[in-house]
């Protein structure tokens, strides 16, 4: 363990960037008091399959999810109790024939439900079915566990399950202790309202089968990770490393998609409270004036390059590749913000300057005229009389949504002209330039933010009000998300270099 | 804003054939007979109505430009319909259906619901292309075919309308997952709840094939 921690930091120590440096998340430890060996081991694991469930999470409808597991959770405890029962009667096999030190695997397998519980399954519980991490588990212990026992050495997981469920048997003799243990992982792992609902014996019973099913499952499951990566290791040692500098951010979440769901979730509670709402929110008027889907896909051709980048860097080695890399690194420097002014703000005249300027030097065939405008109409918007605090503030969060959005577009637009783009011996130009384009355009918002709050201030002198915080916010927000798409278009940039 | 479905469309074909025109006609009910050339891809969006159902089409106007081709491929995926585009005033923009087609069937999900269309139908004395032409390359693919004037707004209304309808109809008949979103049609939001029963939706007895 220590020793691909220590790994892992020279690795990282080569690669370390401006944004968030992220450790592939498949190797990623959280901090985990050492309590055993194994329990450790559990980690890794888990954090894999949290991954696992947040992909899930994205492609199910999440209510639907969590209706769903109400709905089926009946029919899953019958067929675990089958399942149970069929444990216990192995169970009067295993103890005879068990041929580890029972008392030492219990413990194990003790700590590792202490480490779920301290842990809390996050990801699990918000999305993932159990029901299917019950039938994927137990599923797997059928199929895999044979196999495993033998080739590698790891205990089986009904092994462990069963061995775990001698020591419940033992606890039934004792209630108390027993409640304490089920009722904390049921806590951990399922709806608690559902089970503090039905605290029946047998459903006790179930669940705590189920989740040593579940962490005999993941024992396998981890096993089987470990071993198939040495076993890559042992033909390429330095994979680690390569996987560490090429794959960097490959599990960063979408950021449209985010966006997304805050618009969804925007939109379900404004509905159960009254329609005017809707009209508010900047999740939605970002959507509506396109800016998430002009974010979308610049993701989508960012992710294209990352990935060509990706391929085309695997063929190089040595010298060549070092090369290579800091050109990347180099780009990726200029493209990275500079935080130090960050009261600086433009006029309008100054915009459009600073814009003109970087287009000509990144490409003339994408039109400004858009965000130009918008940002016009906005200004004169801001002039205009208005008759309510209220109005202010919507058409603050408006205006901050709606110049966001163009923002999208046009780095979207940007991001496919420089890809098609053959003439590339400017990159390092067009980087900067680009770099002044995020930065004009963030001086534009924090302008638009500044001017509705000193607007809201005349009507709200002594500050008793949400809105001048709510503007500032959405102003930060749109900020963040303009950077973080100006980000997207380094793997672009980059690309156009080799 | 509130709608039942919403359906992703695509629109391809040849540069120049009128792609963004067709579209501007359809959202803004407008004509702009100088255009810039697209770059990558531009959107629109508008509310239809196909029996009594909302629904929102959410329409992806690719460049025709061929140093966008590799791109916008990649746009082909999670569309519910595609409007394949040419002109009837240019016989190469009919010549290269074949290879636009087989693209699209290549990037994009098997049920998509393609309609062919041949644009600038108010130029008639220009016509290169026959109507039956179109009519027999469309019956050979198994495309829906018609003959659209972004100009005039001739047949623009149904040609996207139709695609709709015919897209509908797959998810009466259970053709298309409609909780599958790879395949470009999204359940509105206040819909999202009480539609777990329709043909397609039951994806949650097989969870086992999960990695």
């Amino acid at each position: 363990m220590s020793d691909s921690e220590v790994e892992f930091e020279s690795a990282d120590e080569g690669s370390q960037g401006g944004d968030g440096w992220e450790i592939e998340s498949d190797f990623d430890l959280p901090d985990v008091k050492p309590l055993s060996v194994e329990s450790k081991l559990i980690g890794p694991t888990l954090s894999a399959l949290s991954n696992v469930s947040d992909k899930v999470n994205t492609e199910q409808n999440f209510k639907r999810e969590n209706e769903n597991t109400k709905q089926s959770e009946k029919n899953d405890a019958s067929s675990a109790v089958a399942m149970a029962q069929s444990k216990l009667d192995k169970l009067v096999v295993n103890n005879d024939n068990c041929t580890q030190p029972g008392p030492k695997v219990s413990e194990v397998v003790q700590n590792e439900i202490k480490q779920t519980n301290t842990q809390g399954w996050g990801g699990w519980s918000s999305g993932w079915s159990v029901n299917s991490l019950l039938s994927t588990a137990s599923a797997l212990t059928n199929q895999v566990s044979q196999g495993i026992t033998n080739v590698i050495g790891a205990p089986a997981p009904e092994q462990l399950a069963s061995v775990d469920k001698d020591k419940e048997i033992k606890d039934l003799k004792e209630p108390k202790v027993n409640d304490e243990l089920t009722e904390e992982s049921s806590e951990s792992i399922l709806d608690t309202n559902y089970f503090l609902s039905n605290v029946s014996q047998i459903t006790k019973i179930v669940e705590t089968t189920g989740s040593k099913i579940i962490s005999g499952g993941l024992d396998t499951l981890e096993t089987v990770g470990k071993k198939t990566l040495e076993v890559l290791q042992d033909g390429d040692p330095g994979l680690r490393k390569k996987r560490a500098i090429f794959f960097q951010n490959t599990e960063k979440i979408n950021l449209s998609q985010v966006l997304q769901e805050a618009k969804e979730k925007a939109e379900v509670e404004s509905k159960q409270n009254n329609q005017v709402e809707i009209r508010k929110g900047y999740a939605y008027l970002l959507d509506s004036f396109q800016g998430l889907i002009h974010l979308e896909s610049l993701e989508l051709l960012s992710k294209q390059c990352q990935m060509k980048l990706q391929t085309v860097l695997l063929s190089y080695s040595g010298t060549q590749l070092t090369d290579i890399q800091d050109k990347l690194d180099q780009i990726k420097d200029l493209c990275y913000l500079d935080y130090d002014d960050d009261e600086k703000i433009m006029t309008i005249e100054e915009f459009k300057n600073s814009l003109i300027t970087c287009i000509n030097q990144i490409s003339t065939d994408v039109k400004i005229e858009k965000i130009l405008r918008v940002s016009h109409l906005i200004d004169e918007k801001s002039n205009k009389e208005f008759d309510s605090e209220d109005s202010i503030h919507d058409e603050a969060i408006s205006a901050l949504a709606e110049l966001t959005a163009a923002a999208m577009e046009l780095f979207y637009k940007l991001g496919e002209m420089i890809m098609i783009d053959t003439q590339n011996q400017l990159v390092t130009v067009k980087a900067e330039k680009l770099s002044l384009l995020n930065e004009s355009v963030c001086c534009r918002i924090r302008f638009i933010a500044n001017k509705y709050a000193s607007l809201l201030t005349k009507y709200d002198a002594d500050g008793t009000s949400n809105n001048i915080s709510d503007v500032y916010l959405e102003s930060s927000n749109s900020s963040s998300y303009i950077q973080d798409a100006a980000q997207l278009l380094i793997p672009i940039l980059q690309l156009s270099v080799i | 804003m509130s709608y039942a479905y919403l359906f992703k469309y695509i629109i391809i074909g040849d540069t120049g054939v009128g792609k963004s025109c067709l579209l501007l006609q359809f959202t803004d009910k407008r004509f702009q007979p100088v255009h810039d050339l697209t770059i990558g891809v531009e959107f629109g969006a508008r509310l239809v109505t196909i029996e009594t159902k909302p629904i929102k089409l959410q329409i992806w106007d690719t460049a025709g430009q061929e140093a966008f081709r590799s791109i916008t491929r990649s746009y082909y995926r999670g569309a519910a319909g595609a409007l394949l585009v040419y002109d009837i005033t240019r016989r190469d923009t009919f010549n290269h259906l074949t290879t636009w087609l087989e693209d699209a069937r290549q990037h994009s999900n098997s049920n998509m619901v393609i309609m062919l269309i041949g644009n600038k139908s108010d130029l008639e004395a220009k016509r290169e292309v026959k109507k039956e032409e179109g009519e027999a390359f469309a019956r050979e693919h198994g495309l829906v075919f018609m003959e659209t004037s972004a100009k005039t707004s001739d047949n623009v209304e149904e040609a996207f309308i139709n695609t709709a309808k015919e897209i509908y109809e797959k998810i009466q008949e259970g053709v298309f997952d409609i909780n599958n979103e790879a395949n470009g049609i999204k359940i509105g939001p206040q819909h999202s709840t009480g539609n777990n029963s329709i043909p397609g939706g039951n994806n949650r007895s097989n969870g086992n094939g999960c990695c």
